[in-house]
């Protein structure tokens, strides 16, 4: 079993695990000939499954997958990928790989970075001494006078050059010059046998009624925190005991006439707001034909006019963990969000760049709460 | 009662505070030391594997510094369980200052005064702090007067050294996960590696629970200096590391890191102006098979003394003394090679004459106590590596000037002193071993001088710096005088002031195979106040007189030390933490080859050495301070790690004058076994007393 490919864009990576950790703690990755799949499935919340063709975040031409089956289940710590992916997101390059220390599979992820070192002289004033040589370390001990630190430690200097010759030895002037540093992060995975994630199917639902693009994600984001703690601040001692386990629960809902409504209320507030004028984008005909079309529920919604309120589907669904799912905003994707009327929420999440293509999308289940 | 009160200026309130902040990450309870020209705040964490250190300077770092007393101990620790709230309070107090500068009723000023009074049932630490418009706040913090631990740190023997900006240390830093436990530092292929790592081993599920191990290499280029072994692997707790570098880079000081092997401590330590710190950390690792020593018997038969070069070179090499007493530790030190062979870097003449002694020691901050040294000793080895020598001349000046000749800026003047032997005997030496020395206890028998001097200056190259000072074992002086004042009545004055500090085992297990006694290394921590509460004089008030502190004398808690002799080869380093298990017996009761020493020859049962009453009457000082400049000052008799000493004073009957009797004998490692000959006896008080009234 062999897993080893560069990093083209560990700032997508990056993003893309910091968004998934805030939802789970660990995470199932799935490394496919051609396509990586990442699913989180909580024990209550948001469900996640992630496909990302390879190229969107490794180098194609150095992805080695090695397997039996030409698959490898990974059980990966999300939060810890994250972290450590953090360290790559500067670096000059960065390898993950699949390897074993002792009976522990890991990630390694070796990351090269470069960065600029100033020189203790920065106004360069000894300059010929550019690339400092160990073998003339003790005629530069001698005739660079201005430098402290040679003055004060001349003679580690020089018995290091004699006794040792190693290049470890002070450098009498210190240039700026590139410095590199090679960080290896290892994270401790385990191995999932295929038979393990057999089980392991993808959510379904009927076709959706109502399908939708979501606005900024920072702006709903923003809006909807704002409406849990509302709810969270202005409820009952009681209400506020049950927030704390699950939070207060928010009420989404949309039509396919370009409106999203958000709504939070308690026995205090009732708050909404509603964005107009959004995009409900109509579905590929070329997968469907015209019957089919016209039976999908989303066309008889679309048929209901705009200011009825039975063109709407709305769903119930946990504040905190509706906060957590907009964390892939970081990302900046296009989200659909299709509607099943008061039973889920599913949104597609498209990173920027690849637009409706169906091997690079992130899907979010989210259970919508009965009344 | 000591008297300390000391005020701030706003800036040194803000590095204070920076101060207390760090050591708030090592441990709750900071201790306050002062001296008469420092004060000390540290801290031992809880589980006496780190021991962090900040020494203010009283000229620099203070707008006024007056302390009153000799040595205070008293530990910020409040009366309630909730331990860390003083440290808190201390930072509160200093906390939010930095802000409010430029308002009209920022600090001006802030004063320190500890309020230490016997007749008080509680001790207060009161705190003003002049603000502007008139606004005075005051605090009255109590604290509680403790034994204070010391780690202690000899730098030249520290065989690895480094130093390096904090900023790349800090970005090394930044990688690592916050549920790091360990740090693991090594370097290769002119790269030093710093990994992360856990020690705990995690099962099933909880394999993802791990920590993620990161190593981050860095060039050595980056380093100001690098010095180490390569793949010699260190490993320090990493949030130890973090607390350390994030105060450096605050302040912007460049660290230094000194260290031997895994197992024995590493220091990091830094200065600024009026500021120095010092961060003792135990290390783990493969503790290093050291059989250098046994290996290395036949060729390495000097005294310790030869094998802490620092202060010896100094007085080898008297006709390039000026430039070679300002050699700096790190060059003094034997340097190990990076290739790795142990061989040592011949650095004088003098040693290169000698076949290269493939000397690794074991210990870090005592010299192996090796069985060679009671060998007959070489008549042609130089004896002025030796290091005691007695100022026959009886002349005060060569005595005066011998003595601060000590001090390595002054040496110039030592070389001119001409016949006299230099003495300086590396702190880690013990009297019995110096004594061991024929020289001068012929000296003794042909009594034809009226006064004889020896001194023995454990001052390293370091001394005049006070964070050497603060843990450093090199860090003192041992004057003793012994001056007939008239030829026809037997009357000495023996005088001797050493620097004393019990010391107490850090968990460092022993990996050596060296035939010691003891195996001091593993003495890292002192307490003041397991030994000195004698006020010493103070060069100061000359002419005062100090009433000696009859009720005070310590019953000296002797710790036996209990680390294994060569019987019992390495402790592993699983039972660091079963002290009780440890079976050797203790140094001072066991020790055959006490009776090898000179100082046997004298009788045991000789009549004048009796219970020794413990002290009556008075000092009178002014009799003292004719040998003044050879006692050390209060603020040198800190930090012995290994020599032990209690003074006793004793009204004889043949004179008006006090006899200041002396006795002097060896502590290593305070911690036996719980119960456990914690009383005095210390068989070379008895030997010392006999022939001080002879």
């Amino acid at each position: 079993m062999r897993f080893r490919t560069k990093l083209t864009n560990a700032e997508t990576f990056s993003k893309l695990t910091a968004s998934l950790s805030s939802l789970g703690k660990t995470c199932w990755m799935r490394l496919e000939e051609g396509n990586i799949r990442f699913t989180i499935i909580p024990d209550q919340g948001t469900q996640v499954w992630a496909q990302l063709p390879i190229d969107a975040i490794f180098d194609e031409s150095t992805y080695i997958l090695e397997s039996q089956s030409g698959v490898i289940n990974l059980e990966v710590p999300i939060g810890a990928l994250h972290r450590a992916l953090r360290s790559a997101v500067d670096a000059k390059s960065a390898q993950l790989r699949l390897t074993q220390k002792g009976r522990v599979p890991l990630l390694a992820l070796t990351i090269r970075t470069l960065s600029w070192a100033p020189g203790s002289n920065a106004l360069g004033i000894t300059a010929p001494t550019t690339a400092p040589s160990v073998s003339s370390n003790h005629a530069t001990t001698n005739t660079i006078p201005h430098d402290p630190s040679t003055l004060k430690h001349p003679d580690p200097t020089t018995t290091t050059t004699t006794s040792s010759s190693s290049s470890s030895s002070v450098v009498p002037t210190r240039p700026g010059r590139e410095r590199e540093t090679v960080i290896t992060q290892e994270i401790p995975v385990k191995v999932f046998h295929e038979s393990a994630v057999e089980g392991l199917q993808e959510p379904r639902c009927r076709d959706p009624d109502v399908h939708i693009i979501l606005p900024s994600l920072v702006q709903l984001k923003g809006i909807s925190e704002r409406f849990t703690k509302l709810a969270s601040a202005g409820s009952s001692d009681h209400t506020k005991r049950q927030a704390s386990l699950t939070g207060p629960k928010l009420e989404l809902s949309a039509n396919m006439h370009g409106s999203l409504r958000l709504a939070i209320a308690t026995d205090a507030l009732r708050i909404s707001s509603v964005w107009t004028d959004l995009v409900n984008p109509s579905l590929d005909p070329g997968q469907l034909s015209q019957g089919e079309m016209e039976r999908l529920p989303s066309e008889r919604m679309r048929a209901v006019p705009g200011d009825d309120e039975a063109g709407w589907a709305r769903v119930r669904i946990d504040g905190k963990d509706w906060g957590r799912v907009l964390s892939v905003g970081r990302l900046s994707p296009r989200v659909v969000a299709c509607f099943v009327h008061e039973t889920a929420l599913v949104l597609y999440v498209y990173l920027p760049g690849t637009f409706n293509e169906e091997d690079s999308c992130l899907t979010y289940y989210i259970n919508s709460y009965a009344a | 009662m000591a008297s300390l009160s000391f005020s701030l200026s706003p800036e040194a309130i803000y590095q204070l505070h920076d101060a207390l902040m760090c050591l708030g990450k090592f441990g709750d309870s900071v201790s306050f030391e002062a001296e008469f020209d420092l004060l000390r705040l540290s801290v031992l964490n809880i589980t006496k594997t780190a021991y962090a250190a900040f020494v203010f300077e009283a000229d620099k770092f203070f707008e006024s510094y007056s302390f009153g007393w000799v040595a205070i101990g008293l530990n910020q620790r409040p009366p309630m369980e909730s331990q860390a709230n003083i440290r808190k309070a201390l930072v509160s107090v200093f906390k939010g200052r930095a802000s409010g500068r430029n308002k009209d009723t920022s600090i001006e000023r802030c004063e320190f005064e500890l309020q230490d009074d016997p007749d008080e049932t509680e001790s207060r630490l009161v705190i003003r702090l002049i603000c502007g418009l008139g606004v005075i706040k005051l605090y009255k913090l109590t604290y509680e007067p403790v034994m204070i631990q010391h780690a202690t740190f000899d730098r030249s023997r520290a065989t690895n050294e480094w130093s390096i900006e904090p900023k790349f240390l800090k970005e090394v830093i930044d990688h690592f996960g916050p549920s790091a436990e360990q740090l693991d530092i090594y370097s290769e292929h002119g790269k030093t590696v710093f990994t992360s790592f856990t020690t705990k081993i995690a099962e099933g599920k909880e394999i993802l629970r791990q920590p993620v191990h990161t190593s981050v290499a860095i060039d050595k280029r980056d380093f100001e200096f690098y010095q180490a072994e390569d793949n010699l692997h260190i490993a320090i707790n990493l949030r130890d590391f973090k607390a350390v570098i994030a105060h450096a880079d605050v302040v912007h000081a460049k660290v230094t890191a000194r260290f031997t092997h895994p197992c024995r401590p590493l220091q990091f330590a830094y200065e600024l102006e009026g500021m120095k710190s010092e961060f003792t950390l135990m290390t783990r690792g493969e503790p290093v098979e050291d059989d250098g020593p046994s290996s290395s018997r036949a060729t390495v038969p000097q005294l310790s003394a030869r094998q802490t070069p620092a202060p010896v070179q100094v007085n080898q090499q008297r006709t390039t003394t000026t430039e070679a007493s300002r050699m700096p530790p790190p060059r003094s030190r034997s340097i190990r090679p990076l290739t790795g062979t142990s061989t040592r870097t011949s650095q004088t003449p003098a040693e290169s004459q000698r076949p290269a002694p493939s000397v690794e020691f074991d210990s870090l901050f005592v010299p192996a106590d090796d069985d060679r040294q009671w060998d007959v000793p070489n008549e042609e080895e130089p004896q002025a590596e030796d290091e005691l020598g007695w100022d026959a001349t009886g002349e005060h000046d060569t005595f005066t000037a011998s003595l601060r000749a000590r001090v390595p800026n002054e040496e110039s003047e030592a070389a001119e002193m001409g016949q006299e032997e230099e003495t300086g005997i590396p702190p880690t030496q013990r009297i019995s071993q110096v004594t061991r020395d024929p020289h001068p206890w012929t000296m003794m028998s042909t009594n034809a001088i009226s006064s004889m001097v020896l001194v023995y200056s454990t001052k390293g190259p370091d001394s005049d710096n006070p964070a050497c000072r603060a843990t450093g074992a090199h860090s003192h002086n041992i004057g003793l005088a012994v001056r007939q004042r008239d030829r026809l009545a037997v009357v000495l004055d023996v005088t001797l002031g050493i620097s004393a500090r019990a010391t107490v085992s850090m968990l460092a297990p022993t990996a050596g195979d060296n035939g010691a006694i003891i195996q001091p290394s593993k003495d890292m921590l002192a307490a003041d106040s397991q030994i000195l509460h004698l006020p010493q004089p103070i060069r100061r008030e000359l002419s005062t007189i100090i009433p000696a502190p009859s009720q005070h004398l310590p019953i000296i808690q002797m710790y036996i030390d209990s680390m294994p002799t060569s019987t019992y080869r390495a402790i592993p380093c699983h039972r660091l933490g079963g002290r009780h298990t440890r079976p050797n017996p203790p140094l001072i009761i066991h020790g055959p080859k006490h009776s090898e020493l000179p100082l046997s020859a004298i009788p045991h049962d000789h009549p004048p050495a009796p219970p020794i009453p413990i002290i009556t009457g008075r000092i009178n000082l002014p009799t003292l301070t004719q040998d003044q400049s050879m006692i050390p000052t209060g603020h040198d008799l800190h930090h012995s790690s290994i020599i032990v000493t209690t003074v006793l004073f004793e009204k004889t009957p043949l004179a008006e004058r006090n006899i200041l009797l002396m006795a002097e004998t060896q502590l290593a490692g305070s911690v036996g076994s719980e119960g456990e000959e914690r009383h005095h006896p210390c068989p070379s008080l008895a030997r010392l007393v006999p022939w001080v009234a002879r």
